[in-house]
């Protein structure tokens, strides 16, 4: 066998003059079809790394069990804390609430901003209408139900006395459940908003789940226990007894077999008939649950800031994911069960794969980050051939045949064409290029 | 302004072993093992790095500094004295973990088995033989001040066919150790054809084993025969069953023919599918025992598979492994042969290598070491011993130039004797897979990271 030889030589390059350049990797390199080629990106001038490893990542030296994205540091998804999240069931939407009163639409799966909306009340709790056309947003009393995307309010439900925990759509979109501080659980008849039904007798209701196939519902609160309900007639079907605390989260499986309970007693109960299965591993309240990946995992969070998954059915704890700096309050999968979002009292949110968990990127707006928040913001067609501006985390790769509007660095991705005034509703930087494959990150000026 | 030597204070230092790996035209790997960094660039930043260690360095054509800058935070410039991971040792041996070869003996008749199971007169080791192995290891722990033990069950053959031996040493490791105050840990590796008696109590007593599967049923069952011909896959996925219902913990190994190749990633997604276990070796099977003169499985076409079996695992959370290819580790040893590993075969030879468990083996002279003792304890050939720590791949010529050496440790050198002949390590087609593979890895790391670099110290630098 030859010797290998891959010790520090000059070298030759490709007879161009360029100066010295650091290379990203944009994919993995398995993950080429055809050619372990075209994995890599444009290079760029070792100041514009420079950048990214000192403020677009974390300390290189700190090594965490989800250390932060690149560009993710110091950015903000809302200005205030997080309450509720809700994906599409088409998968290419997400939306979360908060206390800073506004409701975002967030793109998936690159995570850009694509409309915030005025809420005028927290939103604590969120659910799409199977259809993916309206958003149903739990407030302080009212159920406000806004019409997607364009952002417009369709209708206000008013039947509540208190502030709306959780909702939920049923798959034929016909009944919309809620569940609310005043005690009650109520269903509404869509689209007229007319109330159908209502559970009173339960005590405080803080979480609600509707099965896929439709034909019941569970409810989780103060009282510890898990009931199920017929559905549209709200018969009781059975009452499940475990947690030693309230049950402040719910989830069934995509294929009903399976209906999940994350407690204050820090617990996790899965319930498949007849058996039960106690998951224990958080130090503190599970907040949210999401089935993902076919149902081979779920995914646990709460206020202990941690991500847990699960193996389906068993119930083995296998990943434990830090990434949040306070309690973790919503969590939601995509459809297909490739994609977690979480979001938290840190005013983040997080996209994280499945069922590996690993940290995909973070949501920003920087309208509602500091300052000196840092973002990668481009201009590309949709398919439906409007021009769209779009913010991603530093660092995050650029589709090709987009134009860049802040962030660049000119000679990074070829030669400046001309300068142009921007003219775009919230970024800086003044040159025009063409971004290949990675914009690299320069401070955003905001007006 | 050029600066050089003779302007030290001027001129960067070059504070990590630098390996560049080709990648395309112009790309260039650049990768610091020991300080775990890692960034692609450009033919101009090979050259300033080499540069840089010639003393030369250009601040007018580095702008403002930021490649200097960029490089001092991977600690490839002027950074503290890097610390290649070397084994220190004891005059003699002071092993802490024996790894008993129970029998030759197989339950199996595998077509590519390495130790050519069954076709000669089994031996059986005695637990007298077992009993002086734990008793050496204790009394090494005792000294060393240490809180456990370790007991590995290995083959030759398959090790619970000698059930007395086996279930009798390991109770009498674990009441000698606690006398000590020291806990015994005990692992296996193991055909999977067992009953459930077996079953029942290595569940109970074993806190990990290793069990040979190839996945898909009908891939298992072309070579993985019993004497009589007939395919284990039922009986061993009856084990894997068994184990999952209890939650006890095992990793899977995937032997890899040439003909299985194709196979490969189905049969890796078929065990993440079916079984608990995250964690699977995947191994080339070696061209020994058996296997001698049969299609090498160790080519370009198994690295393919890989990656597919690597890509499909992920979506199961599982983690697929090949033993040479381990970024995540800093080593100068591939296992323990070179570093005083304690194995006894059946007859109580001191061995340094699973595969050599006879005095047979045509390379006996270089693995077995050492003899019991009459009066206890064990006599060790020094020379041999000697010989096998120059094995370590801090001394290999072959591996200095080779940018894997610090996480492959030098591959299997039994594997390497076998293949060439030759006492002096020149390399296998294995160390092909281990560079394919161990690039991919770092690759990995950089997108994994954000796409630029990739950095993470070892962790005692971290702590």
């Amino acid at each position: 066998m030859k010797k290998p030889s891959f010790e520090l030589t000059r070298v030759f390059g490709d007879g161009t003059s360029e100066p010295a350049q650091i290379v990203p990797v944009t994919q993995l390199p398995w993950d080429m079809k055809t050619s372990r080629r075209g994995f890599l990106g444009a290079g760029m001038a070792a100041s514009a790394a420079l950048v990214l490893l000192d403020s677009c990542s974390s300390s290189s030296k700190t090594v965490k069990t989800a250390p932060d994205a690149p560009g993710c540091s110091e950015v903000y998804a809302h200005s205030k804390e997080i309450l509720s999240l809700a994906i599409s069931p088409d998968g290419k939407m997400l939306a979360s609430g908060s206390i800073d009163q506004k409701i975002k639409l967030w793109r998936l799966p690159d995570g850009s901003l694509i409309k915030t909306l005025n809420a005028k009340d927290r939103a604590w709790s969120l659910a799409f209408s199977p259809d993916s056309k309206i958003l149903a947003a739990g407030g302080n009393k009212d159920i406000t139900l806004w019409n997607i995307p364009d952002g417009s309010v369709k209708d206000t439900f008013r039947g509540h006395l208190k502030r709306v925990w959780s909702l939920a759509c049923t798959p034929d979109g016909n009944l919309l459940v809620s569940a609310s501080l005043d005690k009650t659980v109520k269903l509404w008849k869509l689209p007229e908003g007319i109330i159908q039904n209502t559970l009173n007798n339960i005590g405080l209701t803080m979480s609600i789940a509707v099965s896929t196939d439709g034909s019941m519902f569970a409810t989780g609160g103060s009282d510890t226990k898990v009931r199920s309900w017929t559905l549209p007639d709200c018969l009781p079907i059975q009452t499940l007894t475990g947690h030693t605390n309230r049950v402040w989260s719910l989830a069934f499986s995509a294929d009903g077999k399976l209906l999940a309970s994350g407690s204050r007693d820090r617990s996790i109960m899965l319930w498949s008939q007849p058996e039960s299965k106690l998951l224990k591993g958080h130090a503190n309240l599970v907040k949210s649950l999401a089935f993902g990946a076919d149902n081979r995992v779920l995914a646990s969070a709460g206020n202990d800031k941690t991500i847990r998954i699960w193996s389906i059915p068993d119930g083995a704890l296998m990943k434990t994911r830090e990434g949040h700096t306070d309690a973790i309050q919503a969590l939601a999968a995509t459809p297909d069960g490739k994609i977690l979002a979480s979001a938290s009292h840190d005013r983040t949110i997080k996209l994280w794969s499945l069922p590996d968990a690993l940290y995909l990127t973070c949501l920003i707006d920087l309208e509602s980050s500091p300052k000196t928040a840092k973002g990668v913001t481009f201009k590309a067609m949709n398919t439906m051939g409007q021009e769209i501006t779009y913010t991603l985390p530093c660092g995050s790769p650029v589709p090709p045949g987009a134009t860049c509007t802040c962030n660049c660095v000119p000679g990074s991705f070829g030669k400046p064409e001309k300068a142009a005034p921007y003219r775009g509703g919230g970024g800086g930087g003044g040159y025009r290029c063409t971004c290949n494959q990675v914009c690299t990150c320069v401070p955003v000026r905001r007006y | 302004m050029i600066y050089d030597a003779h302007q030290p204070e001027s001129c960067p230092v070059l504070s990590a072993e630098i390996c560049i790996i080709p990648l395309e035209t112009d790309r260039f790997l650049v990768y610091a093992p020991l300080r775990r960094a890692a960034f692609v660039g450009n033919a101009q930043v090979v050259n300033f790095l080499a540069d840089v260690r010639a003393g030369i360095y250009d601040p007018v054509a580095d702008g403002d500094g930021a490649m200097r800058k960029f490089l001092q935070q991977l600690e490839i410039l002027d950074s503290d004295t890097e610390e290649p991971p070397v084994s220190t040792f004891a005059e003699i041996p002071e092993a802490t973990a024996v790894s008993l070869f129970l029998t030759t003996a197989c339950n199996l008749r595998c077509t590519y088995c390495y130790a050519s199971a069954g076709d000669t007169a089994p031996k059986f080791m005695s637990l007298q033989v077992a009993k002086q192995g734990i008793d050496f290891v204790i009394g090494n722990a005792v000294k060393k001040n240490l809180g456990h033990i370790e007991v590995n069950y290995h083959g030759g053959g398959e090790p619970a066919i000698n059930w007395h031996t086996l279930t009798e040493s390991l109770g009498y490791a674990r009441l000698k150790a606690s006398e000590h105050g020291m806990e015994t840990i005990a692992s296996l590796a193991t055909n999977g054809v067992l009953n459930d008696r077996q079953i029942d109590w290595i569940i109970e007593n074993i806190q990990g084993a290793s069990v040979s599967f190839d996945g898909l049923p009908e891939m298992h069952d072309r070579h993985r025969v019993t004497p009589s011909g007939k395919g284990s896959s039922e009986r061993v996925i009856h084990t894997l069953r068994r184990f999952d219902e209890a939650g006890f913990d095992y990793g899977i190994r995937v032997t890899v023919t040439a003909d299985l190749i194709p196979m490969m990633a189905d049969s890796v997604e078929y065990i993440c599918s079916c079984f608990n276990s995250r964690h699977i070796q995947v191994e080339p099977v070696y061209q020994i025992g058996r296997w001698t003169d049969a299609p090498s499985a160790e080519t370009g076409a198994f690295v393919a598979a890989y990656r597919d079996a690597l890509a499909r695992a992920k979506k199961y959370g599982c983690e697929i492994v090949f033993s040479g290819a381990r970024l995540g580790i800093l080593t100068n040893h591939f296992c323990s042969a070179t570093r005083d590993m304690f194995a006894l075969t059946p007859d109580g030879t001191v061995s340094a290598c699973y595969e050599v468990f006879s005095e047979d083996n045509p390379w006996a002279k270089v693995f077995l070491y050492g003899k019991p003792a009459e009066t206890g304890g064990y006599t060790f050939d020094r020379e041999r011993l000697a010989f096998l720590r120059k094995q370590a791949v801090q001394h290999r010529d072959y591996c200095r130039d080779c940018f894997a050496r610090w996480t492959c440790g030098g591959d299997c050198y039994h594997k390497a004797l076998t293949m060439t002949g030759s006492l002096e390590f020149s390399g296998t087609s294995r160390c092909n897979i281990i560079h394919e593979l161990t690039r991919d890895q770092i690759l990995s790391r950089i997108a994994e990271s954000g796409g630029i670099f990739w950095h993470e110290p070892p962790e005692e630098a971290i702590i």
